[in-house]
């Protein structure tokens, strides 16, 4: 049916598409086929020309190419954006210090930070569909493993050509013992391809061969056919309902009357729009689950540090306190832990304030104690002191008569106050007008 | 990233546009297999002396877009002190210009300020200086020759 050519492997039909290629978005094209053939499987991803299945936040959409972020990084100002987005960005800045896209603030050398580990997570989270969905591949995954499946599993993915002179790839699905890169015409309606899509052409693409229909026997080009076979009305289909519990199969013509008294069928959007709402729900379990996690972490990160913080505290108090701070071993969860280790610093701080006032009570005692003590022994001094001051007293008073004429001049001028203060209390036995005298003639001559 | 990253963001803003535009505003590309040329249909705003006017204008986005500012043209004659008056009816102001652009700016904010221009010209950047130097000592002639202006080229269809 087919005939070959040429077996060279060195046919690209168009040796610019190889280059338009690299950077086309592989879609619309009808030969999507044939112009992504010179993609290899470890050919980097463009992640920004996916479709994403699962609706994202907003917060997690980059500002530049508002995508959900790709290599997300941060910049001092707090602003995130792609890397890619943000060095592109910085290329088109002519300043040496560069400035962040959105506030325009220098950040040093453009240095960026990275970004919280959850951000990442969640954006590999998201389900995007593969990018060969256009030609084929239905598989819906999760953006983390997309590499992983465009390189490993699809099986639209173009790998190396076996053939070791040939440097085209072909679709892992189609990839043989030998190269298929040699062109064919199709006999039937004088177009020409690649061996490889000889398949593909006669099974929907070509516009003169004929087949017929197993169902209703017509016949149609091949190129109808496969529209045909979604419309025709003796195909014998499977109920709408048949993914929550409908057996029922009958001819297209047939299904719609069906369908009108099918309970499952009817109840389907209600059982579609409760199953979406689960898996919304599903994944904001996820999400709140691995934000629990985190804070978990968090939690017994702060409560090691606060471990290491009560530890000296205990060793100084150890002396007046039973060992408590030891005993707080195993404790099914965190908040538990930390909710005793309050308890324990609460009633050791108790014990503490109680010892305190113990020895402040003391204190106070010894205070009162020494004062009394001091107070007697004032005291004592004072009467001492009294005592001397009488027996001094009385040794003057007793000279002073024992010489009743000194000399006018012998007298000092220090003794006259001296004697003179002293008689409020004369020394009984000692007599006084000598005295007097004495001191009057004294005064009068001075 | 190819063009195509950019493209993809270029094709997000588009349907925004049209899915849901800005007041007054109506957006279609010029031809469908270019995401970079813009048409734009915007109704002259009721406070200005532009109110029942249509004008035309085209956007055109650069390949570098967002990288670069996109550039705005009316394509309608326009009286207008930050219009250029001739056959290209430029405009280059606020962030259309290259060192004020900033990549997080999406084509909404241009065409909202475009509009907010029509009500409240920019004196300080005029480009007709004659119109700016008009509009602000004889603010009576200006809105007098905008009104005929809007008349003249911008009342139909
Ligand atoms: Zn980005
Ligand atoms: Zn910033
Ligand atoms: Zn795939
Ligand atoms: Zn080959
Ligand atoms: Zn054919
Ligand atoms: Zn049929
Ligand atoms: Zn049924």
């Amino acid at each position: 049916m087919d005939r070959v050519v040429s077996n060279q492997g060195s046919l690209h039909p168009n040796p610019g598409a190889e280059h338009v290629d690299a950077e086309a978005v592989p879609s619309i094209s009808p030969e999507g086929a044939s112009a992504t053939a010179t993609r290899r499987a470890n050919v980097p991803l463009d992640l920004r020309i996916l479709d994403y299945v699962t609706p994202f936040d907003r917060n997690l959409v980059c500002p530049i190419c508002h995508c959900p972020f790709i290599q997300p990084v941060r910049l001092d100002c707090d602003h995130t954006f792609c890397r890619d987005c943000l060095s592109r960005a910085f290329t088109t800045q002519t300043a040496d210090t560069k400035k962040c896209p959105s506030c325009r603030a220098s950040s040093s050398f453009g240095q960026t930070q990275t970004v919280p580990r959850f951000i990442i997570h969640m954006i590999d989270e998201l389900v995007v569909k593969c990018p060969k969905h256009d030609v084929g591949c239905a598989s819906q995954v999760r953006r983390g493993d997309l590499q992983v499946h465009v390189d490993l599993y699809c099986s639209y993915s173009e790998v190396p050509c076996p053939a070791v002179d040939c440097s085209l790839t072909i679709p892992r699905k189609d990839l043989g013992e030998r190269c298929l890169h040699s062109k064919v015409i199709c006999d039937s309606c004088d177009v020409e391809m690649l061996e490889k899509d000889v398949n593909e052409h006669n099974r929907k693409l070509c516009t003169k061969q004929t087949s017929t229909c197993p169902d209703c026997q017509e016949s149609f080009t091949k190129s109808a056919l496969s529209d045909h076979e979604r419309r025709c009305p003796q195909t014998t289909i499977r109920c709408l309902g048949s993914n929550i519990g409908c057996r029922h199969s009958t001819k297209r013509v047939d299904m719609a009357q069906h369908q009108n008294s099918c309970a499952l069928a009817s109840l389907l959007p209600a059982m579609k729009a409760m199953s979406d709402r689960m898996d919304q729900q599903g994944a904001a379990l996820d999400l709140l689950q691995r934000k629990n996690d985190i804070l978990e972490g968090s939690v017994s990160n702060m409560q090691s540090l606060l471990a290491n913080a009560a530890l000296p505290l205990a060793d100084a108090s150890a002396a007046a306190t039973s060992p408590h701070s030891t005993e707080a071993a195993p404790f099914d969860s965190a908040t538990h832990h930390l909710l005793s280790l309050h308890e324990s610093l609460r009633e050791e701080l108790d014990r503490v304030a109680s010892s305190i006032s113990e020895v402040d009570a003391r204190a106070s005692m010894m205070i009162i104690n020494e004062n009394l003590r001091l107070k007697e022994d004032l005291a004592h001094t004072n009467a001492v002191i009294g005592s001397m001051r009488m027996q001094l007293q009385w040794l003057t008073s007793a000279r002073l008569q024992t010489q009743p004429k000194p000399a006018p001049g012998a007298v000092t001028s220090g003794a006259g106050p001296s004697v003179r203060s002293g008689p409020s209390s004369p020394p009984p036995g000692a007599s006084q007008p000598p005295i007097r005298r004495l001191s009057d003639s004294e005064r009068t001559k001075l | 990233m190819g063009s195509s990253g950019g493209g993809k963001r270029i094709a997000r803003e588009l349907g925004e546009c049209t899915n849901d535009p800005p007041e007054g505003i109506r957006v279609q590309l010029v031809d469908d297999a270019d995401v970079y040329r813009w048409d734009i249909t915007m109704d002259g705003p009721e406070q200005s002396p532009y109110a029942g006017g249509h004008f035309k204008l085209q956007l055109r986005l650069p390949t570098e877009y967002p990288f670069k500012p996109p550039t705005i043209n009316f394509a309608t004659k326009i009286y207008h002190p930050n219009v250029s008056n001739d056959d290209k009816g430029s405009m280059c102001l606020g962030m259309l210009r290259s060192d004020q652009w900033k990549p997080p700016n999406k084509i909404v904010a241009v065409l909202n300020m475009v509009r907010n221009i029509l009500i409240e010209p920019n004196i300080d950047d005029a480009v007709e200086t004659g119109v700016a130097e008009q509009y602000k000592n004889a603010r009576d002639e200006f809105v007098k020759t905008a009104r005929e202006w809007t008349a003249k080229y911008a009342s139909g269809k």
